[in-house]
């Protein structure tokens, strides 16, 4: 072997070694600085109260927010998203696919610090007028931006997968007599599941760790309402907490490994949903038509 | 209207009366604007094997396609003209295209089978006609498997998956899908061309046999094939009939000469 | 139910969901655009905030993310294009394959503000780096680094196994191969991939705001370990003061600035996507 090719191996061998480490890196700093949380305070992290002068750590009000904000957003976007996909695959002429896609593209790309902004000055004012609260920052305005922030990416990815079927199928369908809802209820659907079952497991990740967005219309108050299903008060998920407090919690302190904590439950739980993605749906070997 | 259409049928070779169903009259056909079937008159009858030949590219596909409405999906599709079935006018917009493909059921030329067991395959359309006892499902599964000869083959295993079924015996799976529906009318395009020589045969007796119950409207490339099966013969070529009657007279006595250099496959220049 | 009254109600609900997103969409570009340009003019983009931003333009910001960008592209390229010539060349292992995906697209899932907390416990703490632009600018590249393999690994993987064997035939060593015949066609895809994970690193606020940006006061760096302001968390710190009107104007001024650079990123990477198309077309 000349040396430019032990070189290019070398390069070639160190690279991937990096990138497929960073992962395991990122994972490890969270496990090892959240130690502390996990000896010291052991299942009382699993507990309600979040209460740095009394030492008290609980993360389960950021839990529940982080719940029933994603709940609220899928609830939205999933079916909405569902029923336009159909629409621009199935009966959108394909002379105007190309701009409603490169628009879904632009949308699904603008930044979600811009998706906070319009949260702030329109959709929390009018949730605020809607219910006639004290303040808009509540649960239910973190989902609905949330629901909106996903869509775009939601109505792409399953555009695709339902325009990846191929053409024979449908009409196969259609030529056996099926109305247009049977088609694509029990012809295209069961064909694009795997696909669309992984860009709705990708959504759902996504939803879960957004953060500034959320963050800045959530209202931020660490509780869980005495009622569980009191959306219109103020909330707090995983990573809104994270993006408000982490810079101002001093390092090594037990407040500050009990939020590495939180980010490491949150991690770990859409690493298994990308896992899960992966080895059952989001694989082209997995397609089920040629 | 019945009446008319069987007087326009020529050469009638047997006694009873035969009857045309489906009547095309001067049907045209545009894809963005470009002309594909230019004023088509054709009667297809009643339980025969109307068998459609011509050149690539002649629109045959195109003209059985508009018999079941199925290029009413496709982009840049325009016609004129008028087509009947069994009397009724089947271009209408009133008309529901839904019922009208349980009439006019239709094979294309490569197996289309949906990744679920034989059985449900061949329950594919007739699930929504009606609704189904558990009964009357296995015995449309074997009625249908016989009526393609595909019975003996895999009686044993109707839950395993479709796609594991050979080319040749995913096509006749299609067929009986198609019959399962109780169509009138049959449109096959090509429907061996993807298959071997003993596959090909096995559906070509097929339609011999299903023809006495079914109108058949067949396309094909070969023309041996054409011989072997059609009662009538269609000549297309470059979007209009070239000439059409029973399948003696243009292969024994062709009044169009590229009828004759075709159908002795010569170079013909229509 | 009659299944043609299906159909119909059918028919209605997608159209009417499709119009409902159509609508939603449509308001926040028209409000982006609207709200944007009438903060936008010379003197917005070209000096230099003040009062906290809520006077003057966002002429350091826009430095500020570029020079991100850049150097995370910097950072981020060498190392994906490295990956993806090992993944389409060299492993070959189906288990180590898995393997090597599930990290990729596990990457690919952490949410952004685990990035910037991993980087505020890695870098500021352990590596006891302060604040830098030059850290965000790391964090950027790992953040991306995902969507850079996998587009540079799709466009290496799919060249034709015809080109590898006749140009071994040739007596081209496989290194060689490599480089004079399969990253000439497989770049173009590579840096397609770059530009779109381009187009997501500017936008994102929470894996820089605590590491690499400060709110004010700040220029051009002078070095490597200086923060920077950058738009994103710029937009960030005028929303905390929305309810001065002018502040809520610059808001929206530096939120087009911002969504630009996006979309100037994404049509980059579809424009090289079409230049790989025509070339491997020739
Ligand atoms: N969807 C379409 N859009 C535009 N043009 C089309 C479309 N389908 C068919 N055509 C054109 O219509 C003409 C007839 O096509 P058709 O498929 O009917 O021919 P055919 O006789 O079936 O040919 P073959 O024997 O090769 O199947 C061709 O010139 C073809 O290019
Ligand atoms: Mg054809």
């Amino acid at each position: 072997m000349s040396a430019s090719a032990r070189i290019g191996k070398g390069y070639v061998v160190a690279s991937t070694f990096i990138s497929a480490a960073v992962i395991v890196v990122i994972t490890g700093f969270l496990v090892i600085n959240s130690w502390d949380a996990i000896r010291q305070s052991g299942l009382e992290l699993f507990t309600s109260e979040w209460n740095p002068p009394k030492q008290k750590f609980g993360i389960l009000a950021m839990v529940y927010g982080s719940v029933v904000v994603t709940v609220i957003s899928l609830a939205l976007a999933l079916p909405l998203g569902l029923a336009t996909a159909i629409f621009t695959s199935e009966m959108l002429p394909a002379r105007f696919r190309l701009y409603v896609k490169s628009l879904l593209e632009l949308l699904a790309g603008i930044p979600s610090i811009i998706y906070g902004l319009i949260g702030i000055v329109f959709l929390s004012t009018w949730v605020e007028h809607a219910f006639d609260l004290q303040s808009g920052r509540t649960v239910l305005t973190g989902g609905l931006l949330l629901a909106v922030m996903v869509l775009p990416t939601i109505i792409t990815l399953w555009d695709d997968a339902l325009h990846n079927v191929p053409r024979k199928y449908r009409e196969t369908a259609r030529g056996l007599g099926l109305y247009n809802f049977e088609v694509i209820r029990d012809a295209v659907l069961p064909l694009a599941r795997t696909d669309v079952i992984g860009a709705a497991l990708l959504g759902l990740g996504r939803v879960l760790g957004e953060t500034m967005a959320v963050m800045l219309v959530i209202g931020s108050i660490d509780k869980i309402p005495g009622s569980v299903f009191n959306v219109l008060v103020p909330g707090q998920t995983m990573t809104s907490k994270l993006g408000r407090e982490i810079a101002e919690t001093a390092v090594g302190s037990l407040h500050f490994s009990a939020m590495i904590f939180m980010g490491l439950i949150l991690l770990l739980f859409v690493l298994s949903l990308t896992i899960v993605a992966l080895t059952y749906f989001y694989n082209p070997e997995q397609r089920l038509y040629e | 209207m019945k009446n008319s259409a069987a007087l326009r049928v020529v050469g009638q070779d047997t006694a009873s009366e035969i009857t045309a169903a489906v009547e095309i009259n001067d049907f045209h056909v545009w894809f963005d604007e470009a002309p594909v079937l230019r004023g088509i008159s054709l009667a297809l009858q009643k339980h025969r094997i109307n068998c459609i030949i011509g050149p690539s590219g002649s629109g045959k596909s195109t003209l059985i396609r508009s018999l079941n409405r199925m290029n009413d999906d496709v982009e840049g599709y325009s016609f004129k003209g008028s087509i009947h079935f069994d009397g009724e006018p089947i271009l209408r917009k009133s008309v529901n295209v839904a019922t009208l493909r349980t009439d006019i059921g239709m094979v294309f030329q490569k197996p289309c089978v949906f990744p679920k067991s034989i059985a449900e395959n061949v329950l594919f359309g007739v699930q929504y006609v009606k609704k189904l006892s558990r009964q009357e499902r296995l015995h449309l599964v074997e009625a249908n498997l016989k009526a393609v000869s595909l019975w003996k083959e895999v009686s044993h295993r109707l839950h395993d998956r479709a796609g594991s079924l050979s080319i040749g015996q995913q096509q006749r799976l299609c067929i009986a899908r198609t019959l399962a529906v109780k169509p009138k009318v049959i449109l096959l395009d090509e429907p061996t061309s993807s298959l071997d020589p003993v596959s090909t045969r096995a559906i070509e007796d097929l339609m011999l046999e299903l023809r006495q119950e079914y109108t058949i409207v067949f396309v094909t490339h070969n023309i041996q094939q054409a011989q072997r099966v059609a009662d009538q013969l269609v000549f297309m070529c470059n979007g209009g009939v070239i000439e059409q009657g029973p399948k003696q007279k243009l292969f024994g006595n062709p009044e169009n000469e590229q009828t004759r250099k075709y159908l002795n496959e010569e170079y013909c220049d229509c | 139910m009659n299944r043609s009254l299906l159909n119909k109600l059918f028919v209605f609900t997608t159209v009417t969901a499709a119009g409902i997103c159509c609508a939603v969409l449509l308001f926040m570009m028209a409000v982006i655009t609207a709200k944007g340009l009438r903060a936008l003019d010379f003197e917005f983009l070209f000096t230099a905030s003040r009062d906290f931003g809520a006077a003057g333009g966002i002429f350091y910001q826009i430095v500020g993310s570029l020079l991100l960008v850049v150097f995370a592209a910097l950072i981020c390229f060498p190392l994906a294009l490295g990956t993806a010539i090992f993944k389409s060349e060299y492993l070959k292992n189906g288990h180590m394959q898995r393997l090597c995906a599930v990290l990729v697209y596990g990457l690919n899932g952490v949410p952004s503000v685990i990035f910037g907390v991993f980087g505020l416990i890695f870098f500021v703490n352990v590596l006891g780096t302060r604040i830098s632009w030059f850290v965000g600018s790391i964090i950027l590249a790992i953040m991306i680094l995902p969507t850079v393999v996998l587009a540079a690994f799709h466009s290496i993987n799919s060249i034709p196994q015809s080109y590898r064997e006749s140009a071994s035939a040739l007596g081209l060593g496989k290194w060689q191969v490599i480089v004079k015949v399969l990253l000439p066609q497989g770049i173009a895809g590579s840096i397609t991939g770059l530009f779109l994970g381009l187009a997501r690193a500017v936008g994102e606020t929470a894996p820089i705001m605590f590491i690499a940006t400060a709110f004010s006061g700040v220029g051009i760096p002078g070095s490597f370990f200086e923060p920077v302001t950058a738009l994103p968390t710029h937009i960030l710190a005028l929303t905390h003061q929305a309810i001065n009107q002018q502040a809520l104007q610059n808001a929206w001024g530096a939120s087009l600035v911002l969504i630009s650079l996006v979309t100037i990123f994404s049509t980059l990477g579809l424009w090289s996507r079409m230049k790989l198309k025509t070339m491997s077309l020739r």
